[in-house]
């Protein structure tokens, strides 16, 4: 379409640009995205050294290079970095955040602040896994990253190390829920013109059904984790037999995300591979339709699987039955995609750039893990490999051949239009080789060692065993391995300062974001671009999707239009994420320390940032973000699609608590049981809440309308209100103690207390939420306009509220009938 | 099983009972009444007929849970599709326009009431309190196979609206809401299916057929719900979707050219006609 060649407009500085500081209060999705990959790839050489440590250990048989304790914290914290530090950050933190809002439009992410807040507390979480090195009683976590219960009990693992790795994680699954949040509601809401859900590249697909499997799968492992903290710190016995609970309670909250985990980390990756083949097949991707159909089809079957990780756990034949049915139909969608990319290389005019080395790795790889993933589908064979290095080839294959060759050749992709200089492609190629080498060595042995018995996650085996070989073929191979990777870091290092200067577009690719410089404006886009087609920047190249013309592409970049550019407002940077981050860091410490004032001085900086950043009010595009947002997103406003979001994440945390009380309600009852539940008191709190929620409707009526007198009484009221049901909750519980029914009475009073607790707590959120309103609205600053606000808390109110009527149906009416 | 009377009357109030009121309202209202409209409304009662008839006799008579829990499957997922498929929208506005009665529907509409209501009656209905009393009383089951049917029209609704006064979801958003249909039906399934002893009283006890234990019986029977209404599930969620690609296709520049010739990706005979 533009057949004009324009220049590239010089005058906009790279988002690189500008003083240090300004990395520290950085709201920009771009510098944002560098600081996690960054952080990421230092983390990569902790977990690759660790790598290292293990493969030395068992080089020979019964070594002493590492005492069993040492190798237990190793493997750990190998599995635990490269999971929660490395591939996550890399796939979501960087590559995400970096080419999302590029790829459909949009001048940043949704939430930007969100955006900031959720890299530093990923950067405060995974301080704090490490953190036990600086104490005496510490040491690193030692449990493995699955963290099986009750070998994390108080117990059997005493130290301090398992509670660093519990907050540690918790203060990690924080920051991904707010990243899955931000990108769910920027890729809903924020698309350019044009951009229908079907035109998006396959990459934004695959992030925004990752985002969904976030929101909805973290809230389990949050939840066994803070039933975790329970037992250690309060102690409950959420996961001890002794008290009639059992430790599978774990494995199921644990693999109930733990699997739809494994596709958060593939299904970027099958992204990326998505963009990077028919970019350079220069050909459209094969199948568009289904390869959208068959991401949404694995995040529908992910919630399925879990049982398929407890064969072993004894569930009986009908479980086992139905999970390995449900995890075979997983590899339909999975093969859907093998054979569309391999369809898309088919018939292409080739370039062979390491990027794409990488992608055509990835297939064969990947396809390796898949089938013998397969294998363990079939419960008969799982159960001879389970707990065999078996499982860890196959793993490896999967989340190293697949996801880590899939960030490899995005690295070499994406590199020259993060930093605006090529990377070195022989050295490339060279990686790319050691790499194949390195990897396939050291893991495809690890097939026949599980299947001669070798077991994982032990320190040390016999000289009789017959697997010394390949250990030490492994061990040499995975040093070819870090070869490799050495290789990619002196690569990149050289790239920053020597590298060959990048074009815009040097791959001549197909997605929006080669349509600007490289490295792009702070700002990303001049004017917005309009989207009329898949494959949009090739189409605007090109005229067509389909077509292979040769005539010269148009060169890249935006027009300039300074008037348009003098207009652009980008959002004020803060300190308020940092800040915070830091306070949960404290509060994360002085649990674990036990020291109230650390604890509460955290909590203070918390609660202090929180309300800074409410009423810091973004200068960004409140008039952009609503043109966009009406254009592309279908109209929803950015903020109400996220709380949107978030509720539904809340949802999900309160089935699994509620799920939880149905399981243990009725098991070893010690103490008295539901027959000291007071309906009356209850069914009287029940009814000031329903009745607050009415007033909350009726002050949003007001605000619409308005009406600034009425705005006050209605949202005082439902303050009041609010309270009334947390002092009648006080009195209430007090009123249990006294009957005998204690926090660690028994299995039944401590899920109520737990989920009547954080129902409560839930309350209390929403009544300071409602309270900052309040005091907005006396200070005038809660206008007609901004009924939104009070929209929003309403919304959250009115689920507090309806999540208060199950539990009050399921947890007081229904056990009191059955009691009586 | 031989012998045993399979059309009991209630099936046959029942289908009578709307089979009357379809044909009063067809003549009343006098519209145009396709003929497959009148099909699809004969499968609905054909399936009405056969879930409230042979499976309920053999379900709850016979005590088999597996066939019982197919009968809730027809009721929910089967017969208020077809029933919504069968009845044209002016035979349905005068009714859901009415004064009276427009704010309740408009209430309905909403995915979200729509979805909390049905997993309410869904997962409520599934409680042996109320499942055994359905179970020993005939007038009960009726009660509670009704409300099956009313909750699966609730839940179809927003999906499947034939009224364009009460618009259906966009594609993207019903596919998010089957996703959130399969939440329900995990939350019966799973405990029924997971249960260490027999969940309900009206089959622990009496004889078999088919040599199967009660307890064999409940496994199959929550089987049945996980991975049928799962895969049902699955297959709406398919149908769906690639109706959306047909409508997103729809305006892609080149929508015109005939839909077969983009199947084909490598050919030897450039110009065969397709």
């Amino acid at each position: 379409m533009a057949a004009q060649p324009k220049p590239i407009p010089a005058e906009y500085p790279s988002y690189l640009k500008g003083d240090p500081i300004g990395w520290l209060n950085t709201i920009d999705h771009k510098r944002v995205a560098v600081l996690y990959g960054v952080s990421a790839l230092l983390f990569m050489v902790l977990g690759g050294i660790e790598a290292l440590l293990i493969r030395i250990q068992l080089f020979e048989p019964n070594n002493k290079f590492l005492s069993a304790h040492a190798y237990n914290q190793v493997f750990t914290m190998h599995g635990t970095t490269m999971i929660f530090l490395v591939v996550m950050p890399l796939l979501l933190g960087a590559a995400a955040n970096f080419i999302v809002p590029l790829q459909i439009g949009a001048r940043d992410v949704a939430f930007p602040r969100i955006n900031a807040l959720s890299f530093w507390i990923f950067l405060s979480g995974a301080a704090f896994l490490h953190m036990g090195w600086f104490w005496h009683h510490g040491g690193l976590p030692d449990a493995g990253w699955f963290g099986y219960a009750n070998l994390t009990e108080r117990q059997y693992t005493p130290g301090m190390a398992i509670d660093f790795w519990d907050i540690g994680l918790l203060i990690l699954g924080i920051s991904t829920v707010l990243t899955g949040l931000n990108f769910f509601t920027t890729i809903v809401t924020m698309r350019a013109p044009g951009m229908t859900y079907m035109r998006m590249p396959m990459f934004v697909w695959s992030i925004l059904i990752t985002s969904i499997l976030i929101l909805l799968a973290f809230p389990p492992l949050t939840v066994g984790l803070i039933f975790l903290f329970m037992d250690r710190f309060f102690g409950t016995h959420y996961y001890q037999a002794v008290a009639g609970a059992t430790p599978i309670l774990w494995q199921h909250l644990f693999w109930l995300f733990g699997h739809p985990e494994v596709y958060i980390m593939a299904l970027p990756a099958f992204g990326m591979i998505s963009e990077l083949l028919p970019t350079f097949s220069r050909k459209p991707l094969f199948g568009y339709p289904m390869m959208v159909y068959s991401v949404i089809l694995i995040a529908f079957l992910s919630y399925g699987v879990w049982g398929h990780h407890m064969f072993a756990t004894g569930m009986g034949p009908v479980a086992d039955a139905t999970f390995a049915i449900t995890s075979m139909l997983i590899a339909i969608p999975t093969g859907i995609k093998i054979f569309s990319w391999i369809a898309t290389v088919w018939g292409g005019s080739l370039r062979m750039t390491t990027a794409f080395y990488f992608a055509l790795g990835f297939i064969i790889e990947f396809t390796i893990g898949g089938l013998s993933g397969i294998m363990h589908a079939s419960v008969p064979i799982d159960l001879q490999q389970t707990d065999s290095y078996f499982v860890v080839a196959h793993f490896h294959y999967v989340l190293f051949g697949g996801v880590m060759f899939a960030i490899l050749g995005s690295f070499y992709y994406w590199w020259p239009k993060v930093t605006g200089r090529m990377l070195n492609e022989k050295l490339g190629k060279l990686q790319f080789w050691l790499t194949v080498i390195g990897f396939n060595g050291t893991f495809f042995p690890m097939h026949f060692l599980g299947t001669w018995g070798m077991p994982r996650r032990i320190y040390t085996y016999g000289a009789g065993m017959g697997w010394t070989f390949w250990n030490q073929f492994e061990t040499v191979s995975a040093f070819i391995l870090g070869l490799a990777f050495l290789i990619m870091f002196i690569n990149l290092l050289t790239s920053l300062f020597n590298g060959e200067i990048a074009p815009a577009d040097p791959w001549d690719g197909r997605t929006l974001e080669w349509s600007m410089p490289s490295p792009p404006p702070a700002f990303n886009f001049v004017t917005i671009p309009e989207v009329h087609a898949r494959d949009a920047f090739w189409a605007r190249k090109y005229g067509s999707t389909g077509s292979r013309a040769s005539q010269a592409p148009a060169v890249a970049g935006d027009p300039p239009n300074t008037e348009a550019a003098e207009h652009i407002h980008m959002p004020e940077p803060s300190f308020f994420p940092i800040v915070l981050a830091g306070g949960l860091l404290l509060c994360g410490l002085g649990m674990v320390v036990a020291w109230w004032r650390l604890i509460m001085a955290g909590g203070a900086i918390i609660f202090l940032s929180i309300i800074g950043m409410a009423f810091q009010y973004p200068t960004f595009g409140q008039k952009t973000h609503e043109t966009e947002a009406a254009s592309g997103g279908g109209g929803e406003d950015l903020r109400k699609v996220g709380v949107w979001a978030f509720i539904g994440s809340e949802s999900v945390f309160f089935a699994t608590l509620i799920a939880t009380f149905m399981v243990y309600k009725s098991r070893n009852l010690g103490g008295p049981g539901a027959n000291v539940l007071e309906i009356p008191l209850t069914s009287f709190s029940t009814f000031i809440l329903l009745m607050s929620s009415l007033l909350m409707v009726l002050a949003l009526a007001a605000t619409q309308r308005g009406d600034r007198v009425w705005q006050r009484v209605w949202l005082c009221g439902t303050v009041i209100f609010g309270l009334i049901f947390l002092g009648d909750q006080a009195y209430e519980f007090t009123s249990l103690y006294g009957h005998g029914l204690g926090f660690t009475t028994d299995l039944f009073s401590q899920c109520f207390f737990t989920l009547v607790g954080f129902h409560g707590a839930h309350v209390a959120i929403g009544v300071i939420w409602l309270s900052v309103l309040l005091v907005a609205s006396f200070m005038d600053r809660l206008p007609k306009s901004r009924a939104l606000s009070v929209e929003l808390a309403g919304l959250y109110w009115h689920f507090v509220d309806i999540v208060w009527v199950v539990i009050f149906t399921l947890v007081y009416l229904m056990q009191k009938v059955k009691g009586a | 099983m031989t012998g045993a009377v399979y059309i009991t009357p209630g099936a046959a109030i029942v289908v009578a009972a709307l089979v009357f009121v379809y044909a009063w309202g067809a003549r009343r209202l006098g519209g145009k009444l396709a003929r497959e409209r009148k099909i699809l409304f004969g499968w609905a009662m054909g399936a009405l007929l056969v879930a409230l008839g042979p499976m309920d006799v053999i379900g709850v008579g016979q005590r088999l849970f597996f066939v019982h829990m197919m009968e809730h499957f027809m009721l929910t997922m089967v017969v208020p599709p077809l029933l919504i498929l069968g009845t044209p929208d002016w035979m349905l506005r005068p009714w859901v326009l009415s004064r009276p009665l427009r704010p309740f529907f408009n209430l309905l509409n909403k995915p979200l009431v729509a979805f909390l209501l049905f997993t309410a009656l869904f997962v409520g209905g599934h409680d042996p309190l109320f499942l055994d009393a359905a179970c020993h009383n005939g007038l009960v089951r009726i009660a509670l196979h009704l409300m099956f049917i009313v909750a699966g029209l609730v839940m179809w609704w927003p999906i499947m609206s034939p009224l364009p006064e009460f618009p259906r979801l966009a594609y993207p958003y019903q596919i998010f809401y089957v996703f959130l249909l399969l939440i329900p039906m995990t939350a019966v399934a799973a405990p029924i299916t997971l249960a260490h002893a027999v969940l309900y009283t009206w089959y622990a006890h009496g004889p078999h057929p088919l040599g199967l234990t009660p307890m064999e019986d409940q496994v199959a029977g929550g089987l049945f719900m996980w991975i049928g209404n799962g895969l049902f599930l699955m297959c709406v969620f398919s149908g769906i979707f690639f109706r959306w690609i047909q409508q997103e296709d729809g305006n892609l520049p080149g929508a015109g050219t005939p839909r077969r010739a983009q199947l084909r990706v490598v050919t030897t005979q450039p110009h065969a006609r397709v």
